[in-house]
């Protein structure tokens, strides 16, 4: 019967007094996050949390995580929402949720007047009491001492354990939500294939609310290895991230292939190399053989692993290690499945794909199928699927990205079903965007379009608001990395033959 | 050599007023995506290499500056 709890209190009963998590602040042990964590729940059990979301709104640092802990520890399950961005995407999060829970701090509370919200609000600084006066002395005092916990601890294999938000279509974000179980399971694979440890020190770059971050943390919670917090600021200022990864030694990266890039596209591997890094693992997007390139020249005993997975199916379901350099024309494969996932490709009518070369939907059954959209049954029931298998039921989840098998026996991604893109690691539906852009009165009609060679989001539309202006709303919208990077206006659209919007003309007119 | 900064600043980005704004940097006015698409397009236009250590927030939180490092960096 475990959970992210159990495998913290054994981790905590090994290495007690080893470095547990770091921020550019502070460092806890692990007997000081699972203490930080229990004293955290024991406030929180002021109300029934249990099976309900709460909201925390904190920036990234040491003591989000025992906030993390202590909702878990509850039954309850977390959402991290990043206080940075738009009130009006942060309202459709809280009222997707129903919630009624938030931990906070003192600078991001009056974000939620803004969200008129009414539940309960904790502080960070209630959940921890005064950290300045007590930090000091007690880790001496503490050492030698037995971790105490409450014992009422109430976290079940099946309860849901966090719930990340997605771009939604219709202009509304999707909330996944997964269970201990399937981290549980997923995370013990992840460990034993990749060998982690507690001697590695993990680099964490993804934001609490992006599932890449689930492997930093529960890697770390599974094995005893320190996970380092990276500030997002951190990533406009090479030169300080490249100090802060060399200085603290970190051995382990597992990183959006976009925020790799950005590093070795800022010339950071020719200032300092991170030289202890023995294992660099990737996913979000397909990784351009060039800068896969520049990292394996610096780090050349280094191993580089694709990943490939959404967030439904927890993390990830297909792994590639590499094993030579790649040419530029030379396509990545994703790779083989992680142990306990079934991967199988669909046709258009259902039938399954037994053959090499033919693209189809990937589709993941097995262990570690997310429990669903929250509050969502709908979205639900059209991608998480129930169908007869070798006479039994089977429950898969439909990614809607198109892949085949090559004749390697390796599975190779292929591109999307629908206009969903993916930029700086974040999964974005085009409709989202251009949802926001429509709801300007001035707009009568818009588009998006992702421009490949430039990595960028461009967006069209016809109406007499300005472009900066446009700019300017959008960002009261949607976060940064959904704002397009340029903004056209147009007299009329060029339509294809079936009268609709022809994107292929918009991008070739870039 | 101004004009041009501005003009690429403006591509980047037409809803700053880059005149009077210095913490494009601190402020994250200009997020890391935005960084990295300033530095390729101030090397092509100007025909310099800007390196991690100049990729400081005192070199890029201001037109002048940018202006200042790309002086510089031309020797």
């Amino acid at each position: 019967m475990e959970t992210i709890w159990t495998k913290l209190l054994q981790t905590a009963k090994t290495y007690p007094d080893r470095p547990a998590v770091t921020d550019p602040w502070g460092t806890y042990t692990w007997r000081e996050l699972v203490e930080k964590a229990s004293g955290a729940a024991a406030t929180l059990a002021a109300e029934d949390i249990r099976e309900k979301p709460v909201v925390v709104m904190m920036p990234k640092k040491r003591q989000t995580l025992a906030v993390m802990m202590a909702v878990a520890a509850r039954g309850g399950f977390y959402v991290f929402v990043d206080p940075e961005q738009p009130a009006e995407r942060m309202k459709k999060i809280y009222d997707k949720l129903e919630a009624a829970f938030v931990v906070t701090d003192e600078e991001h509370e009056s974000r939620l007047q803004e969200l008129e919200y009414t539940g309960k609000c904790w502080h960070e600084e209630e959940l921890f009491g005064d950290e300045s006066s007590k930090e000091d002395g007690s880790a001496e005092n503490a050492a030698e001492e037995e971790i105490v916990v409450p014992a009422d601890l109430l976290c079940r294999p099946d309860d849901i354990l966090y719930g990340v938000f997605t771009s939604g279509s219709t202009g509304t974000p999707k909330g996944v939500v997964v269970n201990h179980r399937s981290v549980v399971d997923f995370i013990g694979h992840f460990t034993e294939l990749f060998g982690l440890k507690e001697t590695d020190i993990i680099a964490n770059q993804a934001p609490f609310d992006f599932d890449v971050s689930v492997k930093d943390i529960y890697s770390a919670v599974f094995t005893g290895a320190e996970l380092l917090l990276i500030p997002k600021k951190y990533f406009s200022q090479p030169r300080l991230l490249l100090d802060y990864l060399c200085d603290h030694n970190i051995t382990v990266m597992t990183w959006a292939v976009s925020a790799l890039c950005l590093l070795s596209g800022m010339k950071g591997l020719e200032y300092r190399v991170p030289d202890k890094v023995r294992r660099v693992m990737f996913s979000g997007e397909v990784m351009p053989p060039k800068h896969l390139r520049t990292w394996q020249e610096a780090l050349p005993e280094a191993e580089f692993v694709n990943l490939y997975g959404p967030s439904e199916i927890t993390c990830n379901c297909t792994y590639y290690r590499i094993n030579r350099e790649y040419a530029d024309t030379e396509e990545l494969p994703i790779g083989v499945p992680f142990p306990g996932r079934r991967v199988f490709l669909v046709r258009e009518d259902g039938t399954e794909i037994a053959g090499v070369g033919e693209p189809g939907e990937l589709c993941v059954a097995g262990e570690s199928i997310g429990v669903g959209y929250y509050h969502d049954p709908e979205r639900t029931a059209e991608k998480f699927i129930t169908a007869e298998k070798d006479g039994k039921p089977e429950r898969s989840y439909h990614t809607g990205d198109i892949a085949y098998m090559g004749e390697d026996g390796l599975y190779y991604f292929k591109g999307r079903a629908d206009s969903q893109i993916k930029h700086m690691g974040h999964r974005i539906e085009l409709g989202e965007i251009e949802k926001g852009m429509m709801e300007q009165p001035e707009v009568s009609r818009a588009c998006c379009v992702f421009d490949r060679n430039r990595n960028r989001i461009v967006a069209f539309y016809v109406g007499s608001l300005s472009t900066k202006d446009m700019r300017v709303r959008l960002r009261e919208k949607l976060p940064g990395y959904m704002v397009p990077s340029k903004f056209f206006t147009l007299d009329a659209f060029p339509l294809n033959k079936n009268g609709k919007i022809d994107r292929q003309a918009l991008l070739a007119s870039l | 050599m101004k004009e041009k900064i501005l003009e690429i600043l403006t591509d980047i980005d037409d809803s700053v007023d880059y005149e009077n704004e210095t913490a494009l940097v601190d402020d994250q006015i200009l997020d890391s995506f935005a960084l990295i698409t300033l530095i390729g397009e101030l090397e092509d236009a100007f025909g310099i290499r800007i390196t991690t250590v100049d990729m400081v927030p005192e070199n890029m939180n201001s037109v002048d500056a940018i202006a200042a490092m790309v002086a510089r960096l031309q020797g």
